[in-house]
């Protein structure tokens, strides 16, 4: 399995967990959003841990720079967090307007960042990257919990 | 390495390179309804004077200024470059642009040789140096299916304001040896079919999937149909010597009927439960082209087919920019750590874009009858210009409450 294979597939995982979420609170099941959600969050989050601590780093190396590509990628993690955040708050409040506006603002950057992602670093990183090393990378992504 | 790789640090130009752009498309918009209220008439002579000057403030005024609002701002996400000074750039553009295209309508309307060698001028300015700066950049990068097909239609785009400059020279009283007729339908089918047609096919390649969470359109299909449009296109080209290519048309029209179709089946599975008004936005925008392609290959009416691919082209402005403006009104302020930004639903409110979605629709509708029974193009009018009025004001509103919050907002200090 190439690193784009294996990656792109977990963001396309997490696009189906969140669709489920958004689903429940358009019918505004509270309930089933708070437990679609915290799918969706947890695997979001162990991607972008698997991305941080191993790929990143190896991307890295090979390319020679961490102020590049890599940094916008984590800045970008970072606004997904805090959205993330934002969209549990309104869980919580039982808020289905903040929710599904929330949803919108969220769906449009976590889909321009994984476009970036899939069609530049991962693309890029194939090209670079040797087949026991990718082995090597996915098993230590594997190997990742939260 | 990085920029080989199109891979760009910068994430999206300032917020008023698009925003600028799209508001004055609107006014455009709006101006050509108020063409359609007073000038139906005209329409069933394509080349009147009047309908020149509706069918270039659609085109250049409200059509040019979007896309090239929508190019701008994509680039970066679809195509991983960035625009050098984007802001002087974009200043630049937009008002070349929109001062040419007045230049151009009034010349249509009162016939006069210094008003169409201004018209040539600033269109000139606008159009050949955003080509320039766009595909300057885009010819560096790696090609998605997407930024394949922008580079297509942007050359197409220059290619059609070159024939049209020709064009313009020949009213100016220049004496050049050239079949006008022959002129006058290449520029109109490159303008259309290669500019306008080939900018919305590629920037669906993304966005359905992106918007929507639908299926991805196959590789083989949108990695081969920029090249395909394009070759055909230059085949057609030549079809004052070679007369067999002038049929190619068809066969690039029947391409987009079957992308339209394509699109309603991608679109329909998409994964995400709501659908909002963009959805339906895409959804008529779509029929539309569908509808366009039969009318056209039929030869059954050239005003239908004229108002079908008009529904198709503004269907797809209207989709983009409801999406587009809440979301980047949202992205900058975030970025800029106010925790108070508005949300996209606040910036405009989803009933808001659904009113007009209806409007809209109605206005389509009676715009499509109106070809038969000519005293609904008041009413189709009326609401086109309803329609144009709400998203002039949903974009304002837009660019006031991102103001508000530059200037009233409380920010997080990073």
């Amino acid at each position: 399995m190439s690193i784009a294979n294996y990656l792109t597939k977990e963001h396309r995982e997490c696009d189906n967990k969140f669709a489920k979420a958004e689903a429940a609170a358009a019918k505004g099941d509270f309930v089933e959003t708070k437990e679609e959600f915290l799918n969706f969050a947890d695997d979001t989050l162990l991607h972008f841990k698997k991305e941080e601590e191993q790929f990143f780093p190896l991307f890295e190396e090979l390319t020679g720079s961490s102020d590049g590509p890599t940094m916008v990628m984590k800045y970008e993690h970072e606004q997904v967090r805090g959205l993330m955040g934002k969209m549990a708050q309104a869980i919580e409040s039982e808020d289905k307007d903040a929710y599904l506006s929330l949803a919108e603002s969220m769906m449009i950057l976590l889909q321009q960042h994984n476009m970036k992602e899939e069609q530049m670093l991962y693309a890029m990183a194939d090209r670079l990257v040797d087949n026991t090393k990718v082995e090597v990378l996915i098993s230590k992504m594997e190997e990742l919990s939260l | 390495m990085f920029q080989n790789s199109g891979l760009s640090l910068n994430q999206a130009p300032p917020i008023m390179v698009v925003l600028r752009l799209f508001l004055i498309g609107s006014i455009f918009g709006l101006v050509a309804s108020i063409m359609l209220f007073f000038w139906h008439d005209s329409l069933t002579d394509i080349s009147s004077s009047k309908t020149l000057a509706l069918t270039h403030t659609l085109t250049l005024g409200l059509m040019g200024s979007f896309m090239l609002g929508a190019l701008f701002q994509m680039m970066p996400v679809l195509c991983g470059v960035f625009i050098k000074s984007p802001e002087n750039i974009a200043i630049r553009v937009t008002y070349t642009l929109a001062i040419g295209t007045i230049f151009l309508v009034t010349s249509f309307l009162y016939t006069n040789t210094i008003l169409t060698i201004f018209a040539m001028i600033f269109l000139s300015l606008a159009i050949f140096s955003s080509v320039y700066i766009i595909s300057k950049e885009l010819f560096k990068i790696k090609h998605s299916s997407s930024s394949k097909g922008m580079l297509v239609s942007i050359l197409l785009f220059a290619l059609a304001a070159m024939l049209g400059i020709l064009m313009l020279s020949l009213r100016a009283g220049f004496e050049i040896d050239i079949n006008y007729l022959n002129l006058k339908a290449l520029h109109f089918n490159i303008a259309l079919f290669g500019w306008i047609a080939m900018l919305i096919v590629s920037v669906s390649f993304q966005v359905i999937e992106m918007f929507y969470v639908a299926p991805s359109y196959k590789k083989i299909y949108s990695n081969y149909l920029p090249i395909s449009i394009f070759i055909l296109l230059l085949l057609y080209s030549f079809n004052q010597f070679i007369p067999i290519f002038s049929s190619v048309i068809n066969i690039v029209i029947a391409i987009y009927m079957f992308h339209a179709i394509y699109t309603l089946i991608n679109i329909k599975r998409k994964k995400r439960p709501i659908s909002d008004a963009t959805f339906w936005f895409w959804i008529v925008g779509m029929i539309s082209l569908s509808l366009f392609g039969i009318v056209y290959i039929l030869d059954i009416s050239t005003i239908l087919s004229a108002t079908l691919f008009v529904s198709f082209a503004i269907s797809i402005l209207f989709a983009m920019s409801y999406k587009i403006v809440p979301f980047l009104v949202w992205f900058h302020l975030n970025a800029k750590g106010y925790f108070d930004a508005p949300m996209m639903y606040e910036v405009i409110s989803p009933k808001y874009a659904k009113i007009n979605l209806y409007i809209f629709i109605v206005a389509i509708f009676t715009l499509i009858i109106a070809t038969k029974f000519i005293l609904l193009y008041y009413i189709s009018s009326t609401l086109l210009l309803i329609s144009f009025i709400m998203l002039y004001l949903a974009i304002y509103g837009a660019i006031s409450k991102y103001n508000y919050t530059l200037i009233n907002g409380k920010k997080f200090n990073f």
